[in-house]
């Protein structure tokens, strides 16, 4: 493999990897900051009084 | 009794079309998610201390006739009066109040037979709701071997519902609780108490309105109205309908009004219940045995619950934790290391050097490699946790720990938030959801991520490997350094919660009412799902945010490309990422990092272990074509430009304690933002640790250089 097309086909997998990363990192979650493993609609929170 | 019109005794049976839901509900600790598990062959959590399920789980059973049948594990309570967020969720899903959730047809619930007349309290709510109930009677052999027999065929004459003697953990009583399930014509409860005669009116009239404007059947309604009177019943989580304004209406003048004439209809109501529960529990309990002195797990608990030793027990625990680390995991990582670099070469000698060529050995294996080179450790780890919450232990050192907690103003029951931390903050922030007082549980929240994380078991270990290569150090000095640094961030976040508490966050210091389980063996099963579920998660993120951050990464130490002739060291200092790190530098040369270090501590924002395979780019980069030298060689051998060594002990230490303190976790601060509806709290959170690691590391380095290390 050819130098250049090494070069080609590297750009094209940072783009698709820097893509992928974008793309997951602004993808409206089905729940949102949940973390691996678990689906947890938020409890309610009432910032405490001073 | 005739049941009104819309009421069915058989709400989704098995001759309706649609999919039966079931709610499985019981107190903490009682086998809920066991059950759980053996019912719908998923993999839920379980442990063996109370709090294990903070959130609602949903799966699927069949029937007897291969039907299937929904089952959904609520959290445990100990009463339908919630009084943290977790009960909420059950309270909700029960009264039909979650918008997300339609309410259960019919109810499977779990009482545990050791403690009968004590989980009899939730029993006799639920029975209010006028749902199909199936009654399981959980740890029947526990009850046996101290002496306690329940008379399951009297308990099912008295309340009229199926009965099931159950011991979900030997998966024994499963085919009758399927049986049971399968029943088309579920009974109703024979359920008979007396409501004080001076408070009927005032259930009659929030009833009424309950029906009239909040569309509640009647039989929900009335358990509802008892439960607004009692007054406990003011937590509210998101997802939850609001009351109409005229069923606020009528309650507000009743309590008001009790108020004015100083009656306790609360606790009035509460007694007559337990009257009633008194009744069936007398009838239903028979010691058979006698008590012949403290049980074994008295025993244990003499020692370990004990001022002095239980914390000699406790260090010990802890040491032995992570001696397995070091010792245990040392061969498989050797192995996983040599793989990776016979990976790294094949890939060399079979193609022309090129960009692709450096993309996939510095960039995919260096990275990646560099990151699950970590497993074996991480699956030890996982494997000790997963030990002792099943056997029982962790509840001890909840208790252990509340003397040293509540002196810092810490709630006991941020103890297991805490201790799950230790695996991952995001379980660990979760789980304060246990936790009733709103202060407390932000406070814990704030200091969760201090609590060093399994993410951070890999930069721990490769700064230990850098700050003392070979083989001749002691293993004991390596575990000392990492029980330094878990001691660290322990203190830290004990010393920050402190300081909340007397100045953001002030409050009353906090009770702890925890149970302690008895005692069981560990379940190899459980404990070797929940080790192999961690590591799938972190191979998992290795293979995809991590591949992917280390394939970006290399681009941006690769490009834009340095003129011809020019060595490694130059191109990277000249790329994407040596500009950001130079830019980086005046800021974290006080605390003796480079702009090298630097790429990592930016690309490690998005999860600590990143910082691992960033070295690994970064300093393969530098490896010669022919080369694959290991990462930690690599990294002993950089030098400052004026041939300084630049991983000297002192700065690996340093780099260790930026790591405690640093809020290095894009996960993290979206869990706390979720569950602090809001972006305050988080970006207090990265302000607060990320300039105490830099403040502490400043003080770490320059002491520490002045001293000539």
């Amino acid at each position: 493999m050819s130098a250049e097309l090494q070069t080609l086909l590297a750009l094209a997998v940072v783009a698709l990897a820097a893509v992928w990363l974008v793309r997951r990192a602004f993808a409206k979650k089905k729940h949102p900051g949940c973390g691996s493993g678990c689906a947890c609609p938020a409890p309610k929170f009432t910032p405490p009084s001073r | 009794m005739a049941l009104p019109s819309h009421i069915s005794a058989n709400p989704a049976g098995p001759s309706s079309s649609r999919t039966p839901v079931y709610a499985l509900v019981g107190n903490p600790n009682c086998g809920k998610s066991t059950l759980f598990n053996a019912l719908t062959g998923l993999k839920q959590k379980v442990g063996n201390y109370p709090g294990v399920t903070v959130e609602k789980k949903v799966g699927t059973a069949y029937s007897q006739h291969g039907q299937p049948i929904t089952v959904i594990d609520l959290p445990g309570a100990y009463s339908l009066a919630a009084r943290s967020p977790d009960e909420a969720v059950t309270r909700d899903v029960l009264l039909g109040r979650r918008a997300d959730t339609a309410q259960p047809d019919r109810i499977l619930c779990i009482i545990d037979a050791t403690n009968l007349e004590r989980n009899l309290y939730l029993v006799h709510q639920i029975l209010d709701l006028g749902r199909p109930v199936i009654l399981v009677v959980n740890m029947m052999d526990l009850a046996a071997a101290s002496g306690v027999t329940v008379r399951i065929n009297r308990l099912e004459q008295e309340l009229g519902i199926p009965v099931i003697a159950c011991e979900a953990v030997n998966g024994k009583g499963l085919i009758e609780l399927k049986v049971a399930m399968s029943r088309p014509d579920l009974p109703l409860a024979r359920h008979a108490w007396d409501i004080p005669a001076a408070i009927a009116p005032a259930v009659a009239e929030l009833q009424a309105s309950l029906v009239a404007n909040d569309r509640k059947a009647p039989f929900i309604a009335r358990a509802e109205a008892l439960l607004l009177l009692t007054d406990q019943d003011s937590v509210r989580v998101s997802g939850s309908t609001p009351l109409h304004a005229r069923t606020e209406e009528i309650l507000r003048a009743w309590q008001k009004r009790w108020e004015g004439e100083g009656t306790d209809w609360a606790g009035t109501l509460v007694n007559s219940r337990y009257d009633a529960i008194g009744r069936i529990a007398a009838d239903t309990i028979l010691q058979t045995g006698t008590s012949a002195g403290p049980t074994i797990s008295d025993k244990i608990d003499s020692v370990v619950t004990h001022p002095v030793w239980g914390w000699a027990t406790l260090g010990a625990v802890m040491t032995l934790l992570f001696l397995s680390i070091f010792t245990l995991a040392e061969y498989p990582m050797n192995l996983i290391d040599a793989q990776m670099a016979a990976l790294g070469d094949w890939v060399k000698n079979a193609m022309a050097p090129g960009d692709l060529r450096d993309l996939i050995t510095s960039g995919a294996i260096g990275g990646v490699g560099g990151g699950i080179i970590f497993l074996p450790q991480i699956l030890i780890l996982f494997f000790f946790i997963g030990l002792l919450e099943s056997t029982g232990y962790m509840a001890r050192a909840a208790f252990i720990m509340d003397r040293l907690m509540s002196r810092v103003g810490l709630n006991g029951k941020s103890f297991i938030p805490l201790l799950s931390s230790y695996a991952c903050a995001i379980p660990g922030i979760m789980a304060t959801r246990t936790i009733e007082d709103q202060k407390d549980r932000l406070v814990t929240i704030l200091v969760a991520p201090l609590m060093s994380c399994s993410a951070r078991l890999p930069v721990y270990l490769l700064m230990i490997a850098a700050l003392v290569p070979g083989d001749r150090v002691p293993v004991a000095t390596k575990v000392g350094i990492m029980v330094l640094m878990y001691a660290l961030g322990t203190l830290g976040a004990f010393g920050f919660a402190w300081l909340f508490k007397r100045t953001l966050l002030k409050g009353a210091p906090p009770l702890m009412i925890m149970e302690l389980p008895p005692y069981r063996l560990p379940r190899v099963k459980d404990v070797a799902l929940h080790m192999l579920e961690r590591a799938w998660i972190f191979l998992r993120r290795a293979g995809t945010v991590i591949l992917g951050i280390s394939i970006v990464l290399w681009f941006l130490s690769a490009y834009p490309k340095a003129t011809e002739g020019a060595t490694e060291q130059q191109q990277l200092a000249q790329s994407f990422a040596g500009r950001a790190g130079h830019a980086l530098e005046p800021v974290i040369k006080p605390l003796g990092f480079d702009w090298q270090i630097g790429i990592g501590l930016i690309t490690s924002f998005a999860a600590r272990e990143v910082f691992v395979s960033t070295m690994g780019v970064v300093f393969n980069a530098e490896a010669k074509d022919d080369d694959t030298t290991p990462l930690r060689q690599a990294m002993a051998a950089a030098k400052w430009p004026d041939g300084r060594p630049l991983f000297t002990p002192l700065v690996c230490i340093t780099l260790m304690v930026f790591y405690v303190f640093a809020m290095q976790c894009i996960s993290t601060i979206a869990v706390v933002k979720r569950e602090t509806n809001g972006w305050k709290w988080p970006l207090f959170q990265i302000a607060y640790m990320t300039g105490t690691a830099w403040l502490v590391c400043f003080i770490v380095f320059q002491t520490g250089t002045a001293l000539g290390f």
